[in-house]
């Protein structure tokens, strides 16, 4: 803990507030200039994105809560070795309850909750043996593990390790958001669409932290620049995910009632037999 | 050694928390900003001809200059000086002094020096802003005498 630490913190705050709100409209862009890669993931164009900042409806208190939580969650994520907001001893486990709250926010039918309580659940699933590997919820710990090239990464670990990361690609794939319903009541503003575009780059975020090496590169004499390392990798998953989401048989919101979380049970189960059986360590 | 002093519960526990309320206060107060400029854009937009120039943040939004201090902006504008003066200074003092056994006392004198800058400025602008509403007032009665 170093001086200064709320000041920095309130700074990151800041910092995720404002890519988060920044966010869709990138998406927005990069969809101009690809609309086959967007073809099954809803994004908002740039002038519906400038409409909703203009004259987008008033935010309700639910997504305005959804959405601090999820940017909060964001700044926990770290871009390298210290760099986030705070150095929690049970990171992951606020991250996965802030993405509990950020959820609720997408919207409140029971298909969605059903879906969103499916995601969560496979996405906890695939990250436990991480839990199990690091012996804690320190999200630096996950970063620190993985030092040393594309051989240590959480990703070539074990098979299992490696079924649970594309387990987790397909979830995450799976819960794209859906754009707003207005039969259902859903109302779209400008931090319901933050939300709704920047679920996927959190997700996508976390995915480089715990499987991606994090902030180290493919190979030690690359290291550094962490931030772009992690910024390149976090780009790098967002294209799996979307091509993902133009393969139906990956990414089906079905798989998420018990398809997905089940093959998450069968890895994090085979992934803690592995690791008694190696003895596998950090 | 002093018998009052508190035991720290978990010395790294208070800075953790320290940073996380630190974190979700730059969050919300990202929010503020956007919210205050999403604001300014639409009046522009709009082209209300009954709101002034230089908005400031106690200026009535009704149309009627004799109407009180719009409560919405008072609350708007209390809840960010409340944020901005109140979590980040609690949160360094806290992270200085704890188990200090004055800490209850210095943070009271922390959230005084910080509130005293924002209270006079709350006093100014709405001076200002009731002048400027007189004024108005004044100039519509003056075509019709």
């Amino acid at each position: 803990m170093n001086e200064g630490m709320p000041a920095r913190a309130f700074l990151w705050g800041l910092l995720a507030a404002g890519v988060l709100i920044v966010w869709p409209w990138c998406l927005g862009w990069m969809q101009a200039r690809r609309p086959g890669w967007f073809s099954r993931a809803t994004v908002p164009t740039r002038e519906a994105f400038g409409a909703l900042w203009r004259c987008g409806e008033r935010e309700s208190p639910r997504v305005l809560l959804a959405w601090t939580a999820l940017a909060g969650a964001a700044a926990l994520l770290p871009l390298g070795n210290g760099w986030q907001a705070a150095d929690l001893d049970a990171g992951l486990l606020w991250l996965l309850v802030l993405a509990v709250v950020a959820l609720t926010g997408l919207s409140l039918r029971p298909t969605e909750v059903a879906r969103a309580a499916g995601g969560l659940l496979t996405l906890t699933l695939c990250l436990a043996p991480l839990v199990l590997r690091t012996a804690g919820l320190h999200l630096g710990d996950l970063g620190v593990a993985q030092v040393g090239g594309v051989g240590n990464w959480f990703l070539l670990r074990d098979p299992f390790l490696l079924a649970g990361a594309a387990i987790y690609l397909c979830a995450v794939a799976a819960l794209w958001p859906a754009p707003p319903s207005s039969s259902a009541g859903d109302r779209d503003g400008l931090f319901a669409a933050s939300l709704r575009a920047g679920l996927p780059l959190v997700l996508a975020h976390l995915f480089t932290v715990a499987y991606l090496g994090a902030w180290w590169a493919f190979v030690p004499a690359l290291d550094g620049l962490t931030w772009l390392q992690t910024g390149l990798k976090t780009a790098v998953v967002l294209g799996v995910v979307l091509w993902l989401r133009r393969c139906p048989a990956w990414s089906a919101t079905a798989h998420l009632a018990w398809r997905l979380p089940l093959a998450a049970l069968g890895a994090c189960v085979g992934a803690a037999i592995w690791l008694a059986a190696t003895g596998a360590a950090l | 050694m002093t018998s009052s002093s508190p035991d720290p519960i978990a010395p790294g526990a208070a800075f953790q928390l320290a940073a996380l309320a630190a974190m979700f206060g730059g969050v919300l107060a990202a929010a503020a900003c956007v919210g205050a400029w999403r604001r300014i854009v639409r009046r522009r937009l709009a082209g209300a001809a009954a709101t002034t120039t230089a908005p400031a943040p106690t200026a009535a939004r009704s149309a009627d200059p004799t109407a009180p201090l719009d409560p919405a902006t008072r609350c708007r504008f209390a809840g960010a000086v409340l944020l901005a003066m109140l979590v980040l200074p609690t949160a360094v003092a806290v992270r200085q002094l704890w188990p200090h056994p004055d800490l209850g006392w210095r943070l009271l004198a922390v959230w005084l020096f910080s509130l005293a800058p924002s209270a006079a400025a709350w006093l100014v602008l709405a001076g200002a802003a009731e002048r400027r509403r007189r004024a108005e007032l004044t100039d519509r009665r003056e075509p019709r005498s």
